[in-house]
């Protein structure tokens, strides 16, 4: 989790339906803004704003993609697996699991044993 | 010249080690799928070979059992261990 990052600003974000379909959508595959919009059917500007604030929380990650035209765009992608919320001696706390490399080959295993 | 004891011993490390990395695999599985499947074929595999070492070495060196009672004890490990896993494979069919 970012460190300037507050707890309620997080809380605001999972509460609001156009982030949380932002994380949702970039949870597969990194995706580039444009793409987003069309995808979720919001605006390109609410687009880049939640996905500013998302990526200010550490929520979601943008990469720099190379692109033969020289046209270089981001693709952003969810970095939230389990979110943990604590509250200690009245304070908030909240700490961000993200995908580990790990957590891929678990759920390969998971599939391939529950399809047995 | 390598000790046959010695090479026993680093293949016992191993053992320990790969099936600590399977059991991890299968737990994290289970914590992210909610697959209880997973859980106990964790459990199984953790058994079969983590319970299974420390069976060996608690009963071989802390008790004056014999080799033989030694095997016992590995095998009634494994035992379970392999009951667990057909408990998975059921469970895995009714999930």
């Amino acid at each position: 989790m970012a460190d300037d990052c507050d707890p309620a600003d997080v809380f605001a974000l999972l509460d609001d339906e156009y982030a949380r379909s932002l994380l949702a959508a970039t949870s597969h595959e990194p995706m580039t803004a444009p793409a987003l919009s069309d995808q979720c059917e919001m605006s390109l500007s609410t687009v880049y704003r939640r996905l500013e604030q998302l990526e200010g929380c550490g929520l979601v990650d943008a990469e720099v993609v190379p692109d033969p035209d020289g046209d270089h765009r981001k693709r952003y992608e969810a970095q939230l697996d389990e979110l943990l919320v604590s509250l200690d001696d009245g304070q908030f706390e909240v700490s961000l699991r993200t995908d580990s490399s790990t957590a891929e080959y678990a759920d390969a295993f998971t599939d391939l044993w529950e399809g047995l | 010249m390598v000790e046959p004891q010695a090479i026993a011993e680093v293949v016992s490390v191993l053992e320990l080690l790969v099936g600590l990395a399977i059991t991890g695999l299968a737990f994290q599985g289970y914590r992210r799928n909610r697959s209880r499947a997973m859980l106990f074929l964790g459990g199984g595999i953790a058994t079969m070979t983590v319970v299974s070492l420390v069976v060996i070495v608690v009963v071989a060196f802390f008790s004056s059992a014999s080799a033989r009672m030694v095997g016992l004890a590995s095998s009634l490990t494994n035992l379970v261990g392999m009951c667990l896993i057909l408990y998975a494979i059921v469970l895995a069919r009714r999930e």
